[in-house]
């Protein structure tokens, strides 16, 4: 919605408050091949327990187009606080800017990378280690969920994508590092494209849907709902749980497994200074190679045990002919990805 | 019988004669022998020469001697008639002078012009005129320190003393300033604005400018302060923007006092306001740098508001209306040496579109909402002491809320700024014109910053309470020394919070792009820290050289602490352990004033500065509760020139430097609490100009350029780049003419160098968050074009019996030029589009004053 010129104006000249130009946000539309998510397995990494991560990259391109491999590095270079971005510019200048810098890994669209020891000194909570007659370091900043993260790059020729693993570094309060549970990547429950008509499609991965020219369809994400309350043999290991509490009834967490929707977990609340619940906030990115949605992402509140299926909405209008590949991609705000894609075949 | 003389004649009574002036000038010296006749009474009866010594002295003699009166001469024991022979001795003598002669000429400044028709006035009841010529004479004062009043009813009143001593004559001339009269024979205020590069005691290098011409510059809105904007030395604002910047320092390196008392801001959010009434503004000084001892504490420079005496004569008072706000401002007496005066404002734009429109305009525009007050009582005792009890408080708000499908498009701030003070002052000027003045002052501030973007909060609150405390003592202490003796204590004690990234809100020299969403690695903290200080300061203005020489040094003594309730981020239950540091040293300043001749002045300044960190910095989490103090100097020199009788030109170059101001910590592994450290440095050097119009038949102006460079340094190993506010060329030309039948246009032309911004060279997918950052070139090394607007404002005055009402119309960019203000980038980064600022719109508004 735009205002209207009048009060723009009126605005503008009163307070000398500027006229923010609107720009059309395509960044939903491939053109090109492009590294659209980057996954890691298991979302999250926990200190001495879990070596290695395994990198998956989405890369789309429109059919027919020549898709570079995909190059890997891990940046193992601390960010300055003067840096505002998510990463060291070192890191993100180019794909081997030296081995102190970034640990080359290979190429392919999935690769194994070994986790360094020192993740959580370099990029968490644990303090560098202090040079002789001075204080430890500062540690680093955790992210609204409480979360640490290790930078890997996916590079398609020159151009970076940043990726990452959560990692599971203990903090020093002990409920904190009782009850925190490893992140899960989430999982779309289903996928389905809804016509006017109200005639629900499934859209498995790699399908594809028949569309007339210009047809107008709402495409609807969901996952799985996660319990608000800890159950034994639930098969989920939840933050109230652990291997005492559910012996001889289904002990969800002899092999720990998370909910792969929008969870509940323990965050440590620094102004509180103690251990406090959320739920993850899941959002959905929107990719087509032709056609258009309405919004790049939807979704991005917090699902508080909610009722029904959650999920998000979004409207896809079809191109007037040829073939369309689409991409939805779900992400939780701890780091976790899934994604799925299929076609459209416009005919009239 | 011949009779016999029994009692010879006495001389009672001697008449002084007139010493012949022809003689005494001469140096000549006589006697004359006369032959006097006493009659039996002792008259003299007849004076005949017997021996003459010319006739000059014969002359003078002979009148001297029909005067004497004897005691009559006895013959036979009763009195009787006698001649005698006298010789009168004429003997020059050295006079012993027991008056004074005070006498000169009385002309007008700025020009030179000789006054005729001016009555000087002693305290004794004794008055003169200038004649045509500006002279004037009092040829026999008695001495002593004698009251001067010189009046005519078209000047400023000047009220002086001299010294007269005995037999010396004092030649003195007095220049004094015409008050402009308007054809309809209006009042005028005697408001002035004063910019004073650097402030002197006696003789500041100024320029005034009245009250009414002040409200008749285009782009103002009629409020006076607005006027400071237009001055050299003063970078343009971005649009929207509150903040001043002077000679390319930090707005809040710059500090701005209203009747002494020290508040955060001068202008509300969105810079068209200011914080104080119009009506009750007396002086505004601008003192971009090089200012004197009696303040510190700032390495920018000074704004110092002074508001007027409350009327005493009746009530006045005024109502103001536009589309952005109304105003009321009232004042008078209210008893026997009692006055008052009162003002409050409070903006309505929000109430306006809400009702001229049927969208959510502010989700688009932040829309500040505002509001001010200032009250004043006074008890006068005598025309040279007063007690008095002031308040002012002023709010803003702005708030913005852009609701989106997409979660990394909803935005949401709010920010808020509120502050009160209330102050007590007492001021006495002793019968030998020395000064005292006592001001106590407290207030409090709250700020508070709330917003969310990109999924990240972020929050930050800090309340402040503040004490202080200023005294002063002027005195003429010798008759070309007067010393300037006080006391500048501040303190404030502030309760900070604040959760979010470490880069929200922004600092000066960020490395990012307009729109680009905070980092969402956050931390929380919570802290209280105290800063005061209690400076001492002198300051002596010697006149040289029959005062056309001042030299004034001055001296400071500002010890800095500052106490910080933690040292480190909260970890658990630990208790805090505090911090505290304190720094004293000794600032020198100096000012000379040289004046070439009565058109010509030179003028330059010295001083060394420092400036306690912001309580903002003390964060252990986002700052560094052990940053030291910033230290500055400024170095300025220049003139000023009186072409002709109207027209003047300025000039002053200048250099400042700065260190030790807080930066980020360049280092990858900082040490706890030291996210910011005490690295950074800054100059800036340039030159300003001023090319003025006084009043005169209507019409007066100015032309105010400014060619200037700010530098700053992040760390010591990097070279120094564009200060975010850096603006090279700053061009202002205004002019303002009375038409006549109470129509006054104006118009003013504003050019600016844009800001400098750091380029946006590549953009990169954080697939976590699923949005772009950017890739960013070096900072600062790219500039918004350059900034020019035509404003134009016709208003129209109506006499309503003794009131009156003006109608204004004040029509900005009038050639609706798209003036950059910033550059906005598409969420990939991959387009860049300018955001401009204001299109071509009149703004109508009313004011009427009784």
């Amino acid at each position: 919605m735009r205002a209207s010129p009048f009060a723009c104006a009126l605005v503008v000249v009163a307070f000398g408050t500027g006229c923010v130009p609107e720009f059309d946000d395509d960044t939903s539309r491939v053109a090109a091949p492009r590294v659209l998510a980057i996954r890691a397995d298991p979302a999250e990494v926990r200190e001495r327990l879990d070596k290695t991560a395994t990198f998956t990259a989405l890369v789309a391109a429109p059919d027919g187009s020549a898709t570079p491999e995909v190059f890997w590095s891990l940046c193992i270079d601390r960010k300055p606080l003067s840096e505002l971005g998510p990463v060291s510019p070192k890191c993100i200048a180019s794909p081997e800017p030296g081995p102190s810098i970034a640990e080359p890994l290979g190429t392919g669209t999935s690769i194994e990378a070994t986790i360094p020891e020192t993740a959580c000194q370099l990029f968490g909570p644990q303090r560098p280690d202090p040079k002789p007659g001075e204080p430890s370091g500062r540690p680093v900043d955790p992210d609204p969920t409480g979360g640490y993260y290790q930078p890997v790059m996916a590079w398609l020729g020159t151009t970076a994508v940043l990726g990452s693993v959560r990692l599971g570094c203990p903090l020093r309060d002990i409920e904190f590092n009782q009850r925190y549970r490893q992140n899960e990547n989430p999982a779309l429950d289903a996928l389905e494209a809804v016509r006017g008509d109200g005639t629900a499609l499934p859209l498995d991965d790699g399908g594809s849907l028949d569309l007339s020219p210009g047809e107008r369809v709402t495409v609807r994400t969901t996952w799985p709902l996660c319990p608000a309350v800890d159950e034994c043999g639930d098969g989920i290991c939840g933050p109230d749980e652990d291997q005492t509490t559910c012996q001889g009834t289904g002990d969800d967490c002899a092999a720990p497994r998370g909910c792969t929707g929008a969870e509940r977990y323990v965050f440590f609340d620094a102004l509180a200074q103690s251990t406090s619940e959320r739920w993850e906030a899941l959002t959905v990115s929107y990719y087509a190679t032709d056609g258009s949605f309405d919004n790049p992402r939807t979704g991005g509140t917090a699902t508080a045990g909610a009722e029904g299926q959650p999920g998000t909405n979004n409207g896809y209008v079809a191109p007037s002919a040829g073939t369309a590949a689409l991409w939805v991609i779900v992400r939780d705000d701890r780091g976790g990805t899934a994604w799925r894609s299929f076609n459209v075949n416009v005919s009239p | 019988m011949k009779p016999r003389l029994t009692k010879a004649p006495k001389l009672v009574t001697f008449v002084e004669a007139e010493y012949p002036e022809s003689e005494k000038s001469a140096g000549k010296t006589a006697a004359v022998v006369l032959q006097i006749g006493i009659s039996a009474t002792g008259s003299v009866s007849d004076v005949a020469v017997v021996e003459s010594a010319g006739p000059a002295f014969d002359a003078a003699a002979i009148d001297a001697a029909k005067r004497f009166v004897f005691e009559p001469a006895e013959l036979n024991g009763k009195p009787g008639p006698i001649r005698i022979n006298y010789r009168y001795q004429f003997v020059l003598k050295e006079a012993v002078p027991t008056t004074a002669i005070l006498t000169g000429v009385v002309r007008s400044r700025p020009g030179g012009e000789p006054l005729a028709g001016v009555t000087l006035a002693l305290d004794d009841g004794t008055q003169v005129v200038t004649d045509a010529e500006g002279r004037f004479t009092f040829p026999e004062l008695a001495p002593g320190r004698r009251r001067l009043l010189i009046s005519r009813a078209d000047l400023k009143g000047l009220q002086t003393e001299e010294e007269l001593v005995a037999g010396q004559k004092l030649d003195a001339t007095y220049e004094i300033e015409l008050l402009p009269v308007a054809d309809d024979g209006e009042e005028h205020d005697d408001l002035e604005i004063v910019i004073v590069m650097p402030k002197l005691v006696k003789q500041t290098v100024s320029t005034k400018i009245e009250a009414d011409e002040g409200r008749r510059v285009a782009g103002t809105q009629g409020d006076v302060l607005k006027i400071v904007e237009n001055l050299p030395g003063v970078a343009r604002a971005t649009a929207g923007s509150s903040a001043i910047v002077v000679w390319g320092a930090a707005p809040e390196d710059t500090r701005v006092y209203v009747d002494g008392m020290r508040v955060p801001l001068l202008y509300h959010y969105g810079g068209l306001r200011s914080v104080v009434h119009t009506d009750l503004v007396q002086s505004v000084e601008l003192i971009p740098g090089g200012y004197g001892a009696a303040y510190g504490r700032g390495l920018g420079g000074l704004v110092v508001v002074a508001t007027r005496d409350p009327a005493t004569d009746r009530l006045h008072g005024s109502v103001q209306l536009d589309v952005m706000d109304a105003s009321v401002a009232l004042q008078g007496p209210i008893g026997k040496g009692w006055s008052f005066e009162a003002a409050a404002r409070r903006s309505h734009l929000d109430w306006v579109l809400d009702t001229a429109t049927t969208e959510e305009v502010d989700e688009f525009y932040p829309i500040p909402q505002y509001y001010d007050a200032q009250a004043r009582v006074r008890k006068n005792f005598g025309e040279k002491e007063f007690v008095e009890l002031t308040g002012l408080l002023s709010s803003d708000e702005v708030a913005r809320v852009v609701d989106s499908n997409d979660p990394k498009a909803r935005k949401r701030e709010t920010r808020k700024l509120r502050f009160q003070r209330a102050g007590f002052r007492y001021k006495t000027t002793t019968n030998e014109g020395s000064i005292v003045e006592v001001l106590p002052w407290f207030g409090a501030n709250q700020q508070s910053l709330e917003a969310s973007f990109g999924g990240v909060d972020t929050h930050l609150t800090l309340e402040s309470l503040l004490f202080g405390f200023r005294a002063n003592f002027s005195s003429k202490v010798s008759d070309t020394v007067v010393a300037n003796l006080g006391l500048d204590l501040e303190a404030a004690r502030t309760n900070g919070q604040r959760t979010g990234s470490v880069g929200s809100p922004p600092r000066e020299g960020d490395g990012r792009a307009f729109g680009q969403p905070p980092s969402d690695q956050t931390n929380t903290d919570e802290w209280r820290a105290v800063i005061g200080s209690a400076a001492p300061f002198a300051e002596l203005d010697i006149g040289l050289l029959s005062d056309s020489l001042h030299i004034v040094p001055g001296l400071r003594f500002d010890p800095l602490f500052v106490s910080i309730d933690r040292r480190v981020p909260r970890e658990g239950d630990s208790p805090g352990v505090g911090a505290y540091s304190a720094d004293m040293a000794l600032e020198p300043r100096l000012a000379v004033r040289y004046a070439l001749s009565r058109r010509a002045r030179l003028k330059a300044a010295y001083g060394e500065y420092r400036q306690p960190p912001v309580a903002d910095d003390l964060s252990p989490a986002f700052g560094n509760p052990l940053l030291g103090v910033s230290e500055g100097r400024h170095v300025l020199g220049g003139g000023d020139f009186d072409l002709t009788r109207t027209f003047s030109v300025e000039t002053t170059a200048f250099y400042t430097e700065s260190t030790g101001l807080a930066a980020r910590n360049p280092i990858p592994s900082p040490l706890i609490a030291e996210a910011l450290v005490g690295i950074g440095a800054g100059r800036s050097y340039g030159a300003q100009f001023l090319v003025r119009r006084n009043l005169a038949d209507g019409l007066f102006g100015w032309v105010a350029y400014t060619l200037l460079r700010s530098e700053r340094q992040d760390e010591p190993s990097k070279p120094y780049r564009l200060f975010d506010f850096d603006q090279t060329h700053v061009l202002t030309a205004l002019a303002a003419y009375q038409l006549g039948l109470g129509f006054d246009v104006s118009a003013r032309v504003r050019y600016a160098t844009g800001f400098p911004r750091t380029p946006v060279t590549g953009a990169y997918l954080d697939s976590r968050r699923s949005i772009f950052e950017p890739v960013l070139g070096p900072k600062n090394s790219e500039r918004i074009p350059a900034f020019v607007q035509l404003d134009v404002r016709v208003a129209k005055r109506f006499t309503l019996g003794k009131s009156e009402l003006e109608l204004y119309l004040d029509v900005q960019n009038v050639t609706n030029r798209d003036n950059p203000e910033e550059i906005a980038y598409s969420p990939d980064y991959s387009e860049k589009r300018y955001v401009t600022g204001l299109p071509i719109l009149p703004v109508f508004g009313a004011s009427w004053r009784f």
